[in-house]
């Protein structure tokens, strides 16, 4: 059986507005159900994160915390990570936008 | 649409292959620690189903490992998989559907992988056109 729907107002960035629009236009869809998709996606994963943190808190409390030392050098190793990613996705779409430039050329 | 759910399109994202959950299983500290680093920077972790089955096997004597899994995203191979996995694998002359659908999948999110073989990665990802980093543990 089909949930019953509610209504939410919710405000958002322009921008944000506008590709929800074309997104639903693309797929020849509903903006709620853009909107529900992926504040659902949005919210399943911030369930998965608390539940992963605690999870590790019910581990290091069975098996023993390791030092703040360790615990900083592992975050900064993942922050490290996080920059090379975010460095990557920039060079590759800025490569797109130069090969698109260059067709249009 | 690429068949390969992508999620949040704000989090960064990181697909792990079978050497991490194998590490993490076989209680090696740093493994965890990153582990727990990545949730707390806010990365969305993902795992394929198939990767998590390959190192699944006693859930009551893995529990580092099935605690870890609790902040995954664990992704299924379904319907939607076979097709571009099989045609990837015909484009890199291989035959590891789970290396495939790991790439599939980081291309899809545009996330990081985390693997312990980032040869045969980083060979699946050039037959895809994309470069995206490719970690060790």
């Amino acid at each position: 059986m089909t949930e019953k729907k509610a209504v939410l107002n919710v405000t958002v960035a322009e921008s944000v507005a506008e590709a929800v629009r074309r997104e639903a236009a693309a797929r020849n869809v509903t903006i709620s159900s853009v909107v529900e998709a992926a504040l659902a996606e949005q919210l399943k994963w911030y369930q998965i994160r608390a539940d992963g943190l605690a999870a590790i808190e019910e581990e290091y409390r069975e098996t023993g915390y390791p030092s703040a030392e360790d615990v900083a050098a592992a975050r900064a190793d993942v922050e490290a990570q996080m920059t090379e990613l975010s460095r990557q996705l920039a060079a590759e779409h800025a490569g797109q936008s130069d090969g698109h430039e260059a067709g249009a050329a | 649409m690429n068949p390969v759910a992508s999620g949040p399109a704000d989090a960064p994202a990181v697909v792990y292959d079978s050497g991490v959950l194998i590490a993490i299983s076989d209680g090696n500290p740093l493994a965890f620690r990153r582990h727990q680093g990545r949730l707390v920077s806010g990365y969305r972790i993902m795992v394929p189903a198939v990767v998590a089955a390959q190192v699944v096997r006693n859930p009551a004597r893995q529990a580092r490992l099935m605690r870890a899994l609790r902040g995954c995203d664990i992704v299924p191979f379904s319907a939607l998989h076979h097709v571009p996995v099989g045609r990837l694998l015909a484009a890199a002359g291989t035959a590891d559907v789970v290396d495939a659908f790991v790439a599939l999948l980081a291309t899809a999110a545009q996330a990081a992988i985390v693997s312990t073989d980032p040869h045969d990665i980083g060979h699946l990802l050039s037959c895809l056109g994309v470069r995206l980093p490719v970690f060790p543990m």
